[in-house]
């Protein structure tokens, strides 16, 4: 019932204009539940980077020791680079420095990103956003040596994209029909039921396995926000005049139904997704149409545009009646194995500002402590160059950022690219994970509220790794 | 059959295949002269135009809604769905696409082993998958070859992931799936990918100019290393021709390819989730190369990888012919959005067909503002949806049905859907120039509509090949009832919305 006296006050136009910018939503959320914690509002944002982002040319070495190895595994990719120029973005002097608490870990051994994410370095620097180095899908914890071992247990089909796509987002190869951000939402649900099941997995972009849950279903925003069906909405299509009105009645039950009396089951599902499509749509339209809107200005590309579009539903969570949601956006094109300079650095652009932009929009609306943003990607790429591009791999860095996130810190592992190491693999340099998918989401899914229980749930090999909390999201690193 | 097999038909299309042989239908279609795409283009370019906006694309939609080959061209829109490559940068290089369609066009009827090789060496193809100019390895600096086109040709044009029996479901040992192939055949192969361009002086001289020829093999330029995988070696100093013929007569010898290239026409054709069963009739028939109807008429070469009588076999097939087609509440395919799309352009006989000039046709994909779909634009080499797709939470996915469509159709692109058919059906989609466009025709709609339940048999007919249930045909006769009728405007708003709704409707999304 706090829940509800909670979302009751968040309803009230004054306490959500006293609430605004001050950043207090996230310490109100408090109490051990003994199921998911539905307290306060809570958002997890993800970021699937398909096609494998190339996290060597993205978390680049800045001690000179680390970067000549690396250049010289890369010597295509660093001539194409124009590196040694001076004015290359790779040249060692141009990168933008990281300056993690926790350098001492590293030793003498220095990190950067290039110049087109100098908004991921600020956000840094800031203490707001974290690296999460060498993540990657594993069953248990795994070295060199395991690759070859009669026994060890391996992740099936790796370095194949959709099976790694659907490894990092549910756990499985391509075919698997529930995602943890969809199991993370539903243990929500289960333990609230005044949360609406409608507005709980959003995703601004495609239809993938990393949203579904069994208690909801994944809701799809675009960037122009939710529709309404134009030929019931719009008088003047079928004829203005009042005359028509009876049949635009009648077209709008039509529309808005979740059957017809079919048998066949292929027309059922359709009948009632195309029904709860209208439904859901009109539902949220409403209810964005009755806010004033996000103020901030996003960037024009397509992962700004979904990062504006997750945005303005965080704006109307209140009144969608969902303190707890997990969202989903991608981008494409990170599958660079041929003309990697030309596509990554600008890839690494429109990413860096459109999540700049998604945190200014999320602290002039209060909500940057509740929301936590991650990136996804099916594997890292190989550190040997091919020409002028990378192969596929398997571990690979990640950024985390949120109000919420103990940042300016590097957790997990980069190893130094010195590919006879034990983090590689025997060819092409590929990285063996030393963070689990699992960890990783764990880690997520703590501070979204999930207990012990839950996460063992949801993940299924968690139990065999000893850190469940990487501690990226603060509290005790376990 | 039309639906199942063409783009669909208009009025007079339908009564023309009453009573007709689907055998001598099929027969008929299969021996048609291909429609085909670069000599056009070609010629309009040497014409000087510029037709660098991919101006195939326009082609592309022309030939699905008025190409006399239908069943042809249909089975390059399933093609390109399963060698899929993503037009989406090929801009100024239409005809690079344009002889890509060809290969397409004039391998679908052919030998699979044919088309294998020959999208392996079209410009497209390389281009996409990036062995275009893919260098040999270099000891000196440790540089790899490009595995990009080993890993895909095996995963997704051939054999898939793991072994299959030739119903299409997996082999299991010890009750676990067994890969195909693994990272290593991966590297090896990839060897062989190595030496490819344009033909010219060089490796790096080729002239643009060839771009919509066959790619040729720089020997010099091709891996010289000994090429393992899938238990073929193939030895040092072979040269690239010689390895491509090795390596794709491997790939293509394995059992695999049969149930594995089946299984996926099947789901572009006639069902989402065919049977075990109907994917070894059709399995069976890949391998003999051989079909023969009921009626005796006998289909393909006999020859393993005959395409013409796979072809035969998935749409003759007994499971889509007899009376269960339609009262197995399993059965049926899911439409693409697409299909759908051309299906009421063709239904309705538009008139004032240049597809280049429509604006949503340069570009559908959206699913907000497009049809979710548009064709050779997919967003990755594995296509608008998967074949293994079992849609969450819904009763298909309850059964384990696979369901690929519905990653593309789904609550999320139910409106986008409904209203860019709003758009079309209501003649107000933006278009070049001032002259009409795509101007559907509902003369013989406004001729019966005055009587709401003869109008809404006949879009039923044309639009569902009558399986509206009663509940939804009650729904639409209301609602057109409903329009009062004063004028022949009035006339064809009962005909536009009859449309609107059956278009909207789970009779039209699900084809049987």
């Amino acid at each position: 019932m706090a829940n509800m006296n909670r979302r009751n006050f968040l309803r009230s136009g004054a306490a959500t204009g006293f609430l605004a910018g001050t950043g207090v939503l996230s310490t109100l959320a408090s109490g051990k539940a003994f199921a998911a914690n539905t307290s306060g509002y809570k958002a997890l944002v993800c970021i699937f980077l398909k096609g494998g982002m190339d996290h060597a040319d993205t978390v680049i070495p800045r001690d000179q020791t680390s970067y000549d190895l690396l250049r010289n595994a890369r010597p295509g990719l660093y001539g194409a680079y124009g590196v040694g120029s001076g004015t290359s973005s790779r040249d060692l002097a141009r990168l933008h420095a990281l300056n993690p608490t926790n350098a001492a870990s590293f030793g003498s051994r220095l990190f950067g990103l290039p110049e087109q994410m100098l908004g991921l370095q600020e956000i840094f620097e800031a203490g707001e956003l974290a690296i999460v180095g060498n993540v990657g899908p594993l069953i248990e914890p795994t070295t060199r040596s395991d690759l070859t071992r009669i026994g060890a247990q391996l992740p099936p089909r790796l370095f194949s994209h959709n099976d790694q796509q659907s490894t990092w987002m549910s756990l499985g190869v391509e075919g698997a029909q529930y995602g943890w951000g969809g199991a993370f939402a539903d243990a929500a649900l289960r333990a609230d039921s005044s949360l609406n099941p409608r507005y709980a997995m959003v995703s601004a972009g495609p239809n993938d396995v990393f949203l579904s849950g069994k208690e909801g279903r994944q809701f799809t925003t675009s960037a122009g926000g939710a529709q309404g069906v134009t030929l019931v909405d719009q008088p003047f299509i079928l004829g203005g005049e009042s005359r028509f009105n009876a049949a635009r009645d009648l077209l709008d039950e039509y529309v808005s139904k979740t059957g017809y009396g079919e048998t066949n089951l292929f027309a059922r599902d359709f009948a009632r997704q195309s029904g709860n499509g209208v439904i859901n749509s009109r539902a949220y339209d409403t209810a964005l149409e009755s806010s004033s809107g996000i103020a901030t200005v996003f960037p024009g590309s397509s992962i700004g545009s979904q990062l504006r579009s997750v945005a303005n539903t965080i704006s109307i969570q209140d009144k969608l009646d969902s303190n707890r949601q997990v969202f989903y956006v991608f981008m494409g094109g990170f599958d660079t194995h041929s003309g990697q300079t030309n596509t990554l650095p600008g890839l690494q652009t429109a990413l860096s500002e459109a999540i700049s932009a998604f945190r200014t929009s999320m602290v002039t609306q209060g909500k940057w402590n509740d929301v936590t943003l991650f990136t996804m990607s099916e594997f890292g790429r190989t550190t040997i160059d091919n020409g002028d591009g990378t192969d596929h791999g398997w571990g690979g860095h990640h950024f985390v950022t949120g109000g919420s996130v103990a940042g300016k810190q590097i957790y997990g592992d980069i190893p130094t690219p010195d590919l006879n190491g034990e983090s590689f693999t025997s060819t092409h340099g590929r990285l063996i994970p030393k963070v689990s998918v699992e960890q990783y989401a764990a880690t997520l899914g703590s501070w979204f509220g999930l207990d012990a229980g839950e996460l063992a749930a949801a993940l299924p090999n968690l139990s065999n790794f000893s850190q469940k909390n990487l501690g990226f999201l603060g509290g005790a690193t376990t | 059959m039309l639906t199942r097999a063409t783009f669909g038909g208009d009025y007079a299309g339908i009564q023309a295949v009453v009573g007709m042989d689907i055998e001598d239908w099929v027969a008929a279609e299969i021996n048609k002269p291909a429609t085909l795409y670069l000599a056009g283009l070609a010629a309009r370019q040497n014409a000087g135009e510029n037709i660098d906006a991919q101006e195939h694309r326009g082609v592309l939609w022309n030939n699905m809604i008025g190409a006399n080959d239908q069943l042809r061209t249909r089975l390059v829109f399933a093609l390109s769905q399963l060698f899929v490559i993503s037009d989406a940068d090929m801009y100024g290089q239409t005809l690079q696409v344009g002889y890509f369609l060809d290969v397409l066009a004039n391998n679908a009827f052919g030998n699979y082993r044919d088309l294998l090789e020959e999208v392996t060496y079209s410009s497209a193809m390389a281009r996409y998958l990036t062995y275009w100019r893919n260098q040999k390895g270099d000891p000196a600096t440790g540089r790899m070859p490009d595995e990009n086109y080993a890993r895909e040709l095996m995963q997704l044009f051939t054999i898939g992931v793991v072994e299959l029996n030739q119903d299409g479901t997996p082999k299991l040992t010890n009750g676990r799936e067994v890969e195909t192939f693994d990272n290593d055949d991966v590297e090896g192969l990839a060897r062989v990918f190595t030496g490819f361009s344009w033909e010219g002086p060089g490796f790096y001289t080729g002239s643009q100019g060839n771009n919509s020829k066959r790619l040729v093999i720089f020997d010099g330029e091709h891996s010289s290393l000994e090429k393992r995988f899938l238990g073929t070696v193939i030895p040092p100093n072979t040269g690239g021709d010689e390895s491509v013929k090795i390596a794709l007569d491997t790939i293509f010898a394995h059992p695999n390819v049969a149930p594995f290239v089946s299984r996926q026409l099947i789901q572009r054709f006639t069902a989402s989730s065919p049977s075990p069963a109907y994917v070894k009739r059709v399995a069976d028939v890949f391998d003999a190369g051989r079909y023969i109807a009921k009626n005796g008429t006998v289909f393909g070469t006999g020859e393993r990888g005959d395409l013409a009588a796979t072809i035969a076999a998935i749409l003759l097939d007994q499971s889509v012919n007899d009376n269960t087609a339609t009262t197995d509440v399993e059965n049926g395919k899911i439409r693409e959005p697409v299909l759908k799309f051309v299906h009421w352009v063709r239904a309705f006989d538009l008139t004032d067909i240049d597809s280049a000039r429509e604006f949503t046709l340069r570009d559908a994909s959206s699913p907000s503002s497009g049809f979710g779909q548009q064709p050779l634009f997919a967003p990755s080499v594995f296509n608008f949806y998967r074949p293994g797709f079992v849609a969450p939470g819904t009763e298909t996915g309850a059964r384990g049905l696979t369901a690929p469509e519905f990653q593309l159709v789904n609550e999320g692109s139910a409106i986008g859907f409904m209203n860019i058919m709003t758009r079309f059906i209501f003649d107000d989609t933006p278009h070049s120039g001032t002259d009409p466009s795509f101007t559907p025709d509902y003369g013989p709609e406004i001729v019966i509509a005055d009587d709401p339940a003869a109008l809404v048999d006949y879009i039923d007919l044309l639009l569902t090949g009558n399986t509206m249930t009663p509940e939804l045909k009650a729904d639409i006769v209301e609602a057109v009832t409903a329009v009062p009728v004063t004028s022949d405007a009035d006339r064809q708003r009962r005909a536009q919305l009859a449309a609107f709704m059956t278009i909207s409707s789970p009779a039209f999304a699900i084809q049987r």
